[in-house]
């Protein structure tokens, strides 16, 4: 098995007297394309939001790359490569789709604040490095056209992208995303599906939040489901689905028996 | 700076703490007043009306001019005076916040907009009435002391406290038992939402602000009697940032908890004076509100927290 | 109009003439570039005054007592502003939108009352400054370098930052951008500038008193600030130079300059708000994202 990417130990969130999510173990390793699916409200957003360190876990231990990052902030979790895009799309609206990219470069960028005010030609250098890499990234997610266009006038589908492309700019180990797919049409969806497949293939690890079950069922190499903020199944896709607990959560429990039969 | 309390001669025999702790009270009845309007508006609007504290002033010295240059009776000025007051407040909305609003633009703009019709407001009373504090008229407006054992009150100060709890329980009964009280509570919960209920969300802010306003006005004539000051300056700085401390320790939005705290204040103030001397107590009202923002950001009565992540 | 004929026929009758309202204008634009520095992160903070009270008095107290030389003196009273300004950002900037002003407020009071009350201040009456001077090239001096300082930094990774922070600081700390400690550093930065700006403009002075740092000066400052435009370094330095001299070249406006202030500033926030230099093609920069984050700063996720 290759090696682990994050482990989750029982980590549970409590808001007041809810369990948002409750003890729920996760493994990804290195190349995974972990899919994460329940029905609304079963707390998928939650486990993202522990995992990128927006919210603090009740208890539990969260593990990146064998390291405890429990009690690590979110630019923390991020500067170690553990990169997240968001339900709802969050750009930096009124910068342009490049600037938006190199954003996403600042923590291996050094501290040039007397440089730049002494103007040093070495920095102009670094910069043009930059630029070329935030290119190839916007490239990469099919966006190289619309560099300079602010990132609040792009297409909703492009902005999906950028936040994507941003992601990638952190060079994550692994990558959360959090319902890319979320309010774009049928086609857009297929395509930003088909850039995820890319990704993976190219070696990067990802969990995707998802609560259609067949997108999740033909990209995801492995899948675990969700639901009351419990985890209760997990493993390849094609086994989890004919759990009856999933098809019960999913469809409801007359259709489970149904199937039971 | 006008200090809403004389200290008195030093010595703290029970008769002076009593004395002391009625005018904190007293005190603390202006400043609820003052707070109350406040509160109202950023209860509804989550706005900050910073012009609050110059329709304050404004009431003092409309009344007082229209005493003084129109020889109109006290109660007639009052009245007058409230009512141009609330006017302004109406103004204030359709100047300052109504196009933002429908604009969609955000909060803290509008509490730009009202701290520019705020310098408006106490420069043309600079300009009009004269940067020297004046007075009401003795034998024209109501007063005299009433003495027990060796208290001194002034009728004025026991009429604000009467005027002041009667306005702040019929405040209470509208806003909880009255069709447009009902429809206040509606858009200060969810203005879209009622908006989609048939209540005319611009009319209830406009009368909110109205309400507010007016309480305002009545406040700055109120403290204006007690003080025997009327000034352009009166609202300014001290009562202004005062009423700011009252709103926030009572919690942002809450009638309650801004009377609660003017009141707290007011007391505060005068035990510090007691217990601590007269140049610290300008500091006390600041250093609660900090505190208070640190330490509690919900206030007493608030109902949401303003403290991020 | 004859403000304008002057200063092109007669430049050293008109520096001699108006070279209090030049200096002015100086130390105006300093403060608003301070807070064009907090704006500039996303934050509305109003404890310049505060700062700019802390910085003049420390400054002028060194000179006075321990005969420290000008310079140095504006040196220490701006570092004493900053070091002042950590203890208070750290709770403090964990407020946001109105709250976070409001904090700041209360704090620039609690300066003149502790001034109040501190005797070696001269407590309400004020301090003689027998070392003033309203020499305007110090002023001047600073303004170019703190104004192309804070316009070199808009290309490093700290402006970077700053601007991903007032755009949106939940996204920037998902890009690994430490958001408390680039807040603490804009916080402490417009401090220890607003602190400056209080030494060169108590130097100007024979005289200074609690009286000047009360809050309507912090206002004034916002409102150069908001008029001027804070998407650029330009902005709030046009911001603070038209405002101050307006009530001069209109000399029949002075009487109402407040009410000329006032009215600007709604006509700008309702007409223009991205201020008179709007920067960006007119997309609105640092204010105009600020004031669209309002309160809830950093809104919660809900749980899915």
């Amino acid at each position: 098995m290759s090696a682990s990417v994050l482990r989750l130990r029982q980590v549970t969130r409590h808001f007041g007297g809810v369990h948002a999510v409750d003890g729920v173990d996760l493994d990804v390793a290195a190349g995974d394309l972990y899919g994460l699916i329940g029905p609304n409200g079963a707390g998928k957003t939650t486990v993202i939001d522990l995992i990128s360190g927006f919210q603090p876990v009740t208890s539990g231990t969260v593990e990146v790359n064998g390291t405890d990052a429990t009690h690590w902030p979110a630019h923390r979790r991020a500067s170690a490569g553990v990169a997240r895009t968001f339900q709802t799309v969050r750009l930096f609206r009124t910068m342009t789709a490049l600037e938006n990219v190199l954003v996403g470069m600042h923590p291996r960028r050094r501290n040039d604040i007397i440089g730049q005010v002494l103007v040093l030609p070495a920095l102009r250098r670094e910069q043009r490095v930059r630029l070329d890499e935030g290119r190839q990234l916007l490239a990469r997610v099919g966006l190289e056209a619309q560099a300079d266009r602010p990132a609040g006038e792009m297409a909703y589908a492009d902005q999906r992208r950028l936040e994507i492309a941003r992601a990638l700019a952190l060079r994550p180990g692994l990558l959360l995303l959090d319902e890319p797919a979320a309010g774009t049409n049928p086609t857009e969806g297929a395509q930003l599906q088909e850039l995820l497949v890319e990704l993976n293939r190219g070696g990067l690890t990802m969990i995707l939040v998802e609560h259609h079950l067949r997108l999740v069922m033909s990209t995801c190499t492995r899948v675990a489901v969700l639901d009351f903020g419990r985890k209760i199944a997990d493993g390849p896709p094609d086994q989890v689905v004919r759990q009856p607990e999933v098809i019960e959560a999913y469809l409801g429990r007359e259709a489970a028996e149904e199937v039971a039969t | 700076m006008t200090p809403l309390i004389a200290p008195l001669a030093a010595g703290t025999s029970p008769g002076y703490l009593l004395q002391q702790a009625l005018n904190g009270v007293f005190n603390g009845s202006i400043y609820a007043l003052f707070a109350v309007g406040y509160t109202l508006v950023f209860g509804v609007l989550d706005i900050l009306n910073l012009a609050h504290s110059a329709v304050f002033m404004a009431g003092a010295v409309i009344a007082l001019v229209l005493m003084l240059n129109f020889g109109l009776p006290f109660w007639a000025a009052l009245v007058l005076a409230i009512a141009l007051c609330a006017l302004a407040g109406y103004l204030l909305d359709r100047v300052a916040f109504r196009p933002l609003r429908h604009r969609g633009a955000p909060h803290i703009s509008s509490m730009i907009t009202s701290i520019g019709l705020a310098l408006v407001i106490v420069s043309i009373a600079e300009n009009r009435f004269g940067g020297n504090s004046q007075r009401f008229p003795v034998d024209r407006v109501p007063g005299g002391e009433l003495h027990f054992g060796g208290l001194s009150i002034s009728t004025v100060d026991i009429g604000i406290l009467v005027v002041t709890i009667a306005l702040m329980i019929g405040l209470a009964f509208m806003i909880e038992r009255t069709a447009p009280g009902r429809a206040i509570r509606a858009v200060a919960e969810n203005p879209r939402a009622a908006a989609l209920m048939g209540i005319d969300v611009d009319r209830v802010i406009a009368l909110t602000l109205v309400l507010s306003s007016a309480l305002g006005g009545l406040a700055g004539i109120l403290y204006g009697l007690a003080q025997s000051d009327v000034s352009p300056y009166i609202g300014r700085d001290q009562v202004e940032l005062k009423g700011l401390a009252v709103i926030v320790v009572g919690g942002m939005g809450s009638i309650t908890g801004a009377v609660v705290a003017g009141y707290l204040l007011g007391l505060v103030e005068v035990a510090v004076l007691v217990f601590v001397g007269s140049n610290a107590r300008s500091g006390v009202a600041f250093a609660v509100l900090f505190l208070s923002l640190v330490l509690l950001p919900a206030g007493l009565f608030g109902r949401r927290a303003g403290r991020t992540t | 109009m004859d403000f304008f004929i002057q200063l092109l026929t007669d430049p050293v009758g008109f520096y001699d003439a108006h070279q209090l309202l030049l200096a002015q204008v100086g130390v105006n634009a300093l403060l608003t570039l301070s807070m064009f520095i907090t704006l500039n992160c996303g934050l509305l903070t109003l404890a310049n005054v505060g700062f700019m009270a802390i910085g003049g008095y420390v400054s002028v107290l060194l000179g006075l007592n321990a005969h420290v030389p000008f310079p140095l003196a504006l040196a220490l009273g701006s570092l004493a502003a900053g070091l002042v300004a950590v203890p208070i950002g750290l709770p403090v900037l964990r407020l946001s939108g109105i709250f976070l002003a409001i904090a700041t407020i209360g704090f620039g009071q609690v300066v003149v009352s502790a001034i109040l009350n501190i005797p070696a201040t001269g407590e309400g009456v004020g301090l003689t400054n027998a070392t003033a001077d309203p020499s305007i090239v110090p002023i001047f001096a600073s303004l170019l370098a703190v104004a192309y300082a804070l316009w070199r930094v808009a290309g490093s990774r700290l402006g970077q930052a700053w601007a991903a922070i007032r755009e949106d600081a939940v996204a920037a700390s998902a890009q690994g951008i430490n958001v408390p400690r680039y807040r603490l550093v804009a916080f402490v930065l417009g401090a220890v500038l607003a602190g400056y700006a209080g030494g060169l403009d108590a130097h100007l002075n024979f005289f200074i008193s609690p009286s000047e740092y009360q809050f309507s000066r912090v206002v004034g400052v916002l409102v150069f600030a908001v008029t001027g435009g804070t998407s650029t370094v330009l902005g709030p330095v046009v911001g603070a130079v038209v405002l101050t001299s307006l009530p001069e070249v209109l000399r029949f406006a002075r009487d109402y300059r407040d009410s000329i202030n006032g009215l600007v500033l709604v006509a700008v926030i309702l007409f223009r708000p991205q201020g008179i230099i709007g920067g960006r093609g007119g997309r609105g920069g640092g204010f105009r994202r600020l004031l669209a984050r309002g309160r809830r700063a950093v809104p919660r996720e809900a749980p899915a």
